[in-house]
């Protein structure tokens, strides 16, 4: 079965890439790295952090910004995933995202690649970046349709329908594994033969866990 | 608490998805909040998920999940009403219920709302009490209508 | 009501209507928009109803209530057929004054009528009030002639014949083409060539096709929707029809946000009746043709305004905008071809039917044709709605039609396209206005709010109003919109209560790039234009704030100072009013404010009756 192709330019090499694909799949086929927070494999791209932002020109017309993981691939599109207004978007976007959730290890990973010193915002302490990915793995691979986005601007949060868990969720735990929040910054092994850490979190829950909901994942089996 | 009046109004709309809105708003209406039940009732007649009805109703501001009071205050901060004084309204109702916006009084009589832009700018800043408009407010003024809505309550002569 | 069934028909109900009207002596015209009736124009409109039954005459006399003129400020209008007499500020007491006096004896009412500030005057007609004299109300000036909850006013003004015009006079691609020609652009903000939108929706494949109707009408400060869904909904019926038929549509629905339900009610009553008389269902006129339209209620979402958020509203899920790059004239309401416009836009297509392209593209300047409405307001004496051709600079509008200033403070700058658009200088008011000329000027047209502001406005309170407005707005989806106006907000705040440091100015525009740059859909992209276009016209007041520590407007609350001065007549009406007691001062002799126990609410200041108060 013949493949549909495009030509595109991405970072000056000129490839072909497969027609319906995006840049990002594009970019990650050729080993051109783009830096993702909201964006997994298997699951539909969301384009709600932004990080992934490229500069895009079509037909030679004036180029723009958008987000690589959602921005489908056309012929004679040209693409530059580290020009200067780039670079300089990452940065500020990262500064934002560490402002608000500084002990959320994603942030703090994404900051350092970008080469970033100092946070010139008030620091909050988020645990939740909103970014998304419980709400699409819960529906999208487990169907489990427990999770999802109540209020808007900066209210928004993620949540149980009611605040209350529904009998559609199962336990799974599939949230849980994908949320980059989860994964609490190393504090070091504290005594010999002890693994990661990850017993910590029982205290720490992210706040997108209402009520501790996601608790009970917790007390059921501990790690 | 009953219900069958949801059901009713989610006949009125013949269970439309694009009606929604305003069967959310018929439903708040008539109960003066969106409780659980009404919500779990409307999603299940429209074949919507829980989350997604739970995500609607808090995401457009024209919604309240808790009881509204008696006298509903919406006091709008639209950019004409600003420049002409809006921010010290807002002020002085503050003060008058103890309140802040999107609240209701601990006697469950007013509700304060803000809200961005009423359409009537030319007679700004305006102010809206249970459905009625009223235009060029100042901060005397709103004292003088809050003060009327409770005397009539407590029957007191001014 | 009749039905109708062929365009003859349509001709036929014209005729009876318009020979039925001559038969009556004198129309009344009272306004029942939402302005008029916050004024009290029910009670008015009783009060008519009551002498005109008492006396008789409601067989000689039509009462009716119309659409809004646009003049708010001096409701509640009413206006009397045929004479032209325009009347404002009518009171129920002030009827019968108006009955025996015009009705029954021809004379003015000399009180009611317009008084014109520079020239002493009253005068009678509108048309000749300095207000309405230099504008060309081609949507607008119907208003007062059509009650809008009776279907045969509009056809008694030659409604609806634009449409017996299109549907068996042209092909759709010559409809189309009409529309191409005539330059008309999108009325919402964008300016998007209309007749290209239509075109390309047309191009799609596919039997299911939509129309959408936007009245969300978000922008604080405007209201031309308002007053023309309110006041004329069969004009944008039938755009709709027009549009629908051109492109190959059979389902309309018109958007109405939450906080217009006069607009709302008038919508449905309009299509109720269109219904009835066989202008909206199967095989309209006679022409094989079918469209209905629903209306689709707003929850009280500015960012439902948009498109695709718009869209997603009307699906019933929440107001979250989608990537532009699938264009909803390919893939919009549930992924069919959809034409979206604004109100504005399609009540403009029966007009363009119905004089021609060539006529209304001599409307205007070379790249914007036709008349924009504007919604003049804020600290200017005359405010309401303003249509004016095109290419008319901001002085005109503002001096000439609005009167200038009021209270006589200076005016420092204008606010158009609201959350989207910038502030404009005094010194810049003489650009013409149209899509693109104040763009370069870092604001743009929009939709057409635009709000005066004089020298008691702060203009940094200004950039943190409309960040604290859209940060209130945002839907919340993307990082940039939802992190970025947050801490934009921050720093204003910070600016306002004398907190600022040297970085804050460098560190806004750094944010305001990237917000701009990175944000998914036009509210976040273009949030940065209000606080931009104040910092690059107005840099001297923010540098104020922030390092002296004073507000030159004296709005900022944590850095004025309320005082007396030497006018006050010491009667003590201030002490009576202050909520801390904080004013002191003997009988007739000058009182003076405690500064420590002020609170700074201006409520002495509103009492004051010889302006004694004073703020630095």
């Amino acid at each position: 079965m013949e493949r549909k192709t495009v030509n595109i330019t991405i970072d000056g090499r000129l490839i072909d890439v497969e027609e319906g694909s995006t840049i990002l799949q594009a970019g990650r086929e050729f080993g051109i790295h783009i830096p993702t927070i909201c964006y997994m494999e298997h699951l539909t791209p969301y384009g709600g952090c932004r990080i992934c932002v490229v500069e895009i020109s079509n037909n030679g017309g004036k180029p723009f910004i958008d987000t690589s993981c959602t921005h489908q691939v056309s012929e004679g599109m040209v693409i530059q995933t580290q020009s200067p207004r780039v670079i300089r978007a990452r940065k500020m976007l990262a500064e934002l995202l560490v402002a608000s959730a500084p002990n959320v290890k994603m942030a703090q990973d994404i900051a350092a690649r970008m080469g970033l010193l100092k946070v010139r915002f008030p620091m909050e302490d988020n645990r939740c970046i909103l970014c998304g990915l419980c709400i699409r793995m819960c529906y999208e691979q487990m169907d489990g349709k427990a999770l999802g986005f109540v209020g808007r601007g900066m209210g928004r949060k993620v949540s149980m329908p009611f605040e209350v868990r529904p009998e559609t969720c199962r336990l799974c735990r599939g949230c849980d594994y994908v949320c980059p929040g989860i994964i609490v910054p190393c504090h070091g092994v504290k005594e010999p033969g002890e693994l990661c850490g990850r017993c910590v979190r029982l205290e720490e829950m992210p706040n997108c866990c209402p009520t501790g909901t996601f608790g009970c994942f917790c007390e059921q089996n501990p790690l | 608490m009953d219900l069958k009046s949801v059901d009713l109004i989610v006949d009125k709309y013949q269970e439309k998805r694009t009606a929604l809105i305003s069967i959310l708003h018929d439903v708040q209406d008539r109960y003066k909040y969106l409780s659980d039940d009404a919500l779990r009732m409307v999603a299940s007649r429209l074949r919507m998920d829980i989350n997604e009805i739970y995500g609607v109703a808090t995401f457009y501001k024209s919604f309240t999940l808790v009881p509204q009071g008696k006298h509903s205050i919406t006091l709008c901060l639209g950019t004409a009403c600003h420049v002409r004084g809006g921010p010290k309204i807002l002020r002085e109702l503050k003060g008058l219920l103890h309140i802040e916006p999107g609240h209701t009084s601990a006697d469950r009589q007013f509700s304060l709302n803000v809200v961005n832009c009423l359409g009537v700018c030319a007679i700004g800043p305006v102010m809206m009490v249970d459905r009625k408009f009223y235009g060029e407010m100042n901060s005397i003024r709103a004292k003088r209508i809050i003060e009327k809505l409770n005397n009539k309550r407590s029957g007191a002569r001014p | 009501m009749r039905r109708i069934k062929s365009v003859k028909d349509l001709e036929k109900w014209e005729e009876d209507i318009l020979s039925k009207q001559t038969r009556h002596e004198m129309i009344i015209s009272v306004c029942g928009g939402t302005g008029c009736q916050a004024y009290g124009c029910q009670k008015v409109k009783g009060a008519f109803q009551k002498e005109l039954t008492q006396r008789g005459m409601r067989e000689r006399v039509t009462l009716k209530v119309t659409g809004c003129p646009g003049f708010c400020e001096k409701g509640p209008l009413v206006t009397i057929y045929p004479q032209n007499i325009f009347y404002q500020k009518v009171k129920p007491e002030d009827v019968r004054e108006i009955i025996s006096e015009t009705i029954q004896n021809g004379r003015t009412v000399e009180h009611l009528l317009y008084e014109d500030p520079i020239a002493n005057r009253r005068i009678v007609s509108a048309a000749d009030i300095p207000f309405y004299r230099s504008q060309m109300r081609l949507l607008l000036g119907q208003n007062d002639l059509i009650d809008p909850t009776h279907i045969e006013d509009y056809v008694a003004v030659v409604g609806y014949q634009s449409l017996a015009e299109a549907l068996f006079k042209m092909k759709p691609t010559e409809i189309i083409e009409e529309i191409k020609t005539s330059g008309l652009r999108g009325r919402g903000g964008a300016g998007y060539p209309t007749g290209k939108k239509w075109e390309d929706c047309k191009k799609e494949p596919g039997d299911i096709k939509y129309v959408i109707c936007n009245c969300d009408e978000g922008d604080p400060g405007a209201f031309m929707d308002r007053a023309l869904m309110e006041g004329n909904p069969h004009s944008v019926l039938e755009g709709m029809l027009i549009g629908a038929y051109a492109i190959g549509a059979n389902q309309g629905f018109i958007y109405v946000r939450h906080e217009y339900p006069l607009a709302h009610k008038n919508a449905e009553i309009a299509i109720q009746q269109a219904r009835k008389a066989g202008l909206l269902g199967e095989n309209i006129l006679d022409s094989g043709f079918d469209f209905d339209v629903e209306i689709a209620k707003g929850g009280g979402a500015f960012v439902c305004g948009e498109s695709t958020a718009l869209i997603a509203s009307i699906e019933g899920r929440v107001g979250e905008p989608r990537s532009k790059q699938v264009r909803t004239v390919k893939h919009g309401l549930w992924g069919k071809p959809t034409t979206l416009n604004n109100v504005e836009t399609w009540a403009n297509v029966p007009l363009i039917i119905e004089k021609g392209s060539k006529w209304f593209s001599s409307i205007g300047t070379e790249k914007s044709k036709g008349t924009k409405i504007f919604s003049l307001v804020g600290q200017v004496k005359n405010t309401g709605l303003v249509e004016v051709p095109m290419g008319i600079t901001l002085k005109e509008i503002i001096f000439d039609i609005g009167g200038g200033q009021q209270n006589g403070r200076k005016i420092k700058a204008v606010q158009t396209g609201g959350p989207s658009g910038g502030c404009i200088p005094a010194s810049l008011l003489h650009l013409p206005v149209d899509f693109d000329s104040l763009t370069q000027a870092g604001s743009m047209m929009g939709s057409g709010g635009m709000i005066v502001m004089d020298e008691g406005t702060c203009m940094v309170d200004v950039a943190k109003y409309f960040v604290h407005f859209l940060q209130e707005e945002s839907c919340g989806k993307c990082l940039p919109c939802r992190e970025g106006l947050k801490r934009m907000g921050e720093i204003l705040d910070r600016i306002t209560e004398g907190k600022g440091n040297d970085e804050d100015l460098s560190l806004l525009e750094e944010l305001a790039e990237v917000v701009a740059d990175t944000s998914l859909c036009g509210l976040g992209k273009t949030a940065p234009n209000p606080v931009l276009s104040a910092v690059r016209y107005f840099r001297p007041e923010f540098e104020a704030h922030i390092h002296q520590k004073r507000c030159p407007a004296g709005v900022c609350t944590p850095l004025i100072q309320y005082s007396i001065g030497e006018d006050c007549t010491g009667c003590g009406a201030c002490a009576k009013v202050c909520p801390t007691k904080a004013i002191e001062g003997d009988k007739k002799q000058t009182h003076h404010i405690l500064v420590e126990l002020c609170s700074k609410c201006g409520s002495c200041k509103d009492v004051c009756k010889v302006n004694a108060v004073m703020v630095q």
